[in-house]
């Protein structure tokens, strides 16, 4: 064998051995490897089928991460004695305009329930919300992207890459956790260690730059107002955060969740009573056990209201 | 289709797959070629094949013309030229140029323009750029005409640097795909682990660095510390180099294991000792374009020393403009052309031997400084930003940027890009255990390591 041939044999075994140890190295991984604290795969996929799934709904939930991070529909669904079908079409930091009421109400069946319950917290008239760039974002994917993630993402995510922070935090509980449920719109999280005043000093800090958006309060109610005509069942409530975070709020904005309950129920539209949470993980979101908790509450109060 | 997406992981198999098969014959080649970089490009959006093959076609016809009608031969050069630059004008800078007219004169032009023109068809710069070089080349007498509309439709559509280059001339690819190259073991082995190394750059380091950087260019008037800036430009200034060189080589080996040979596009530019020099290490195949075809068509250096300095200007700006239709871009090739220009001044005017760490240093501070304005949505962004890194102001403890993920990834890149010259990835000792552990590891750290997904960046332009 002359050298040439020797060196075409060797890159043969090399190329081989690269795909032995890809290959190896994936089954060490996927069977032994560090925990993921958040799957990016699941986590695609979850937005993308929020985006594309059909309207058969009869309860969709609207709002930010509160909503969907604090509101399970499985929950919802359990405590109905009829089937009843319920979507979390929650995105972060979304802003309460006309367009995304929209999108939610798509969601929904044209018969049956036609129920909309909308989580308003008061970053939702804010400035930057009102952009609602995380939802637009997922919006303008083109159609085959939202597909490849929706069918193909979750059959892959074993392949989902690490975050710096599940290698560096590896046998520690210093971790920002995420189960996504796809069908539901709905995540499990929880931040550990906790600390329910991490989130805190960003909004105080966002708060004092900007100014609660008078008008896309007054655009929310006439919106409200417009759906009610054409037959929605709209239910609002404050999903909790804790007191310090809601105080806050009220301070800066004004109080105008009570502003905006006061107008909206002589419209005719019912609130589903709340109270701020001790058990949030950073002041604005729940605990993924609190969230049970919380979702059968919500289930049962609008169970209640579904009947009057 | 990007090249870091799961369609083109499936695209390239299938490619390949077929490729292997029908290689030595020499019509479905060309064929295959054709019609799998039209599948490639028009998955973005099928109109785009319109554009590319119709100026494709105006570029072959005019090409054969000037050969054959060599008395006429400038008009169709112009004929060429005309349509290439039009097109660039249609759909790249209209919208701008009708937004800058009616800024200043208080029209509505912008309104008017029809709905085309608002959408940027990917790498349009790139081919276009191709495909005049095809014709130019003719003009000089530097190439052979294409042998069939065919073989100039695989010359411009080849995806493998179809939407972000290298830009590449007719005359360096037509010869070796005509040619039957057997490609042996050895050179897909070379090709592979190029793709794994663009793919590392790209996947892992470019993408994670984008993180932290796109955060603060999403809203820029958040950010007020100096140190928080100074890590977000050093970033942006690996993410891109990382990026776009990533995504040369992945171009490169592809390209490779078809038998075919693309020029180097970066040679370690950040190790530059001058703005010169940078020019000769960053984004090759565009420098050399503009050099020979717009430096050096505006008479280059024969003039005196201020033609010289006008000519660079110029080359610069238009060089700036090409990136994007945005005076960010032109300021940005402004600076550039700036410092060439000092360097120049300085060069004629001191005798003195400069240290090279010294002016590798002040190369790359002046690199880093004119990435504001490419990197900045607006003006009023990177002046912003720029005053922020200028002014040091910061209350950051040093301990928290030593913990934040991008200085983990700053630190990765630096040593990938400074790290000792003498361990060249490529000539890692020969044994096949030590090379198959190594690509296989930075293989899977492609797909474990790997930030969250970003376009390329070059593909805007």
């Amino acid at each position: 064998m002359n050298s040439a041939q020797f060196k075409i044999k060797q890159a043969f075994k090399t190329i081989f051995g690269i795909v032995v140890v890809f290959v190896l190295g994936m089954l060490l991984l996927v069977w032994g490897g560090p925990h993921q604290a958040s799957n990016k795969m699941m986590s695609e996929a979850f937005w993308a089928n929020k985006l594309v799934n059909a309207p058969v709904y009869d309860i969709v939930v609207v709002g930010d991460s509160r909503v969907y991070r604090g509101i399970n529909p499985q929950i919802i669904e359990q405590q109905f004695k009829s089937k009843v079908r319920c979507f979390n079409f929650g995105f972060s930091s979304a802003g309460l305009d006309t367009i995304l009421l929209n999108e939610a109400c798509k969601k929904l069946k044209s018969s049956g329930m036609k129920t909309l319950l909308i989580g308003v917290s008061v970053n939702s008239f804010y400035p930057h919300a009102l952009k609602n760039q995380h939802f637009k974002e997922w919006q303008h994917k083109p159609k085959k992207e939202l597909w490849i993630k929706r069918h193909l993402y979750p059959h892959l995510s074993q392949l989902s890459s690490y975050a710096l922070s599940d290698l560096y935090h590896l046998g520690t509980n210093n971790q920002y956790y995420e189960f996504f449920k796809p069908q539901s719109g709905f995540v499990y999280s929880c931040k550990l260690p906790i600390d329910t005043n991490s989130a805190i000093q960003p909004y105080r800090q966002y708060f004092e730059r900007t100014q609660c958006s008078d008008i896309a309060v007054n655009l929310f109610m006439n919106k409200l107002a417009q759906m009610k005509l054409q037959g929605y069942h709209i239910v609002l409530l404050r999903v909790p955060a804790s007191y310090t975070m809601w105080n806050m709020e009220d301070e800066f904005s004004g109080d105008v969740i009570n502003v905006l309950e006061i107008k909206t129920s002589q419209l005719g539209i019912n609130w589903i009573q709340t109270t701020p949470s001790k058990h949030t993980y950073d002041g604005s979101h729940l605990i993924d056990k609190s969230t049970n908790q919380f979702s059968q509450y919500v289930a049962k109060e609008l169970i209640c209201n579904l009947s009057k | 289709m990007t090249f870091n997406s799961i369609p083109f992981v499936l695209f390239v198999l299938l490619f390949f797959l077929v490729w292997a098969r029908i290689k030595q014959n020499n019509t479905h080649k060309w064929l295959w070629i054709v019609l799998m970089s039209s599948v490639f490009y028009a998955w973005w959006d099928w109109r785009f094949l319109i554009i590319l093959f119709a100026t494709g076609a105006i570029d072959y016809y005019t090409g054969n013309k000037i050969i054959k009608n060599p008395q006429y031969k400038k008009v169709w050069l112009w004929v060429s030229l005309g349509s290439n630059i039009l097109s660039l004008v249609a759909f790249k800078y209209s919208a701008w140029l009708a937004g800058l007219f009616d800024q200043m004169f208080h029209t509505q032009v912008a309104q008017a323009l029809p709905e085309f023109t608002l959408v940027v068809p990917v790498g349009i710069s790139f081919y276009t750029f191709n495909s005049m070089s095809y014709t130019i080349d003719l003009y000089r007498g530097k190439a052979k005409t294409a042998d069939s509309l065919l073989h100039f439709f695989a010359f411009i559509s080849f995806f493998p640097h179809l939407v972000a280059g290298p830009i590449i001339r007719a005359k360096d690819i037509l010869g070796q795909l005509s040619r039957n190259a057997t490609v042996n073991y050895l050179q897909i082995l070379n090709g592979v682990k190029i793709i794994i190394w663009g793919f590392f750059q790209k996947m892992v380091l470019a993408d994670n660095l984008a993180v932290f950087v796109n955060e603060k260019f999403q809203d820029v008037n958040a950010t007020s510390d100096s140190l928080t800036w100074w890590l977000c430009m050093l970033g942006f200034t690996f993410q891109i180099y990382f990026d776009f060189n990533g995504y040369s080589t992945i171009a490169r080996g592809l390209a490779k294991c078809c038998g075919i040979h693309f020029k180097l596009n970066f040679n370690q530019p950040y190790l530059a000792l001058s703005f010169r020099s940078f020019w000769q290490k960053w984004h090759i195949s565009l420098s050399s374009f503009f050099k020979e075809y717009v430096y050096k068509s505006l008479g280059g250096n024969k003039g005196n020393r201020w033609q010289t300095e006008i000519n660079k200007w110029i080359t610069m700006l238009v060089s700036g403009i090409w990136h994007g239709a945005n005076l960010t871009f032109l300021f940005w090739g402004a600076i550039h052309a700036f410092f060439l220009t000092i360097e120049s001044l300085l060069k004629a005017k001191l005798r003195i031997k400069i240290p090279s760490f010294f002016s590798a240093f002040v190369v790359m501070l002046g690199v880093v400084l004119a990435w504001v304005f490419f990197r900045a949505n607006t003006l009023g962004d990177a002046i912003y930003v720029l005053e922020k890194m200028l002014i040091f102001n910061s209350n950051i403890e040093v301990k928290t940027v030593l913990l934040s993920n991008v200085f983990i990834w700053l630190v990765v890149s630096l040593v990938v890009v400074y790290g000792p010259r003498k361990v060249n990835v490529f000539g890692l000792q020969k044994q096949v255990v030590v090379q198959s552990l190594f690509w296989g590891l930075l293989l899977l750290s492609c797909i474990y390591l790997h930030g969250p997904e970003q376009q390329f960046i070059y593909f805007q332009f």
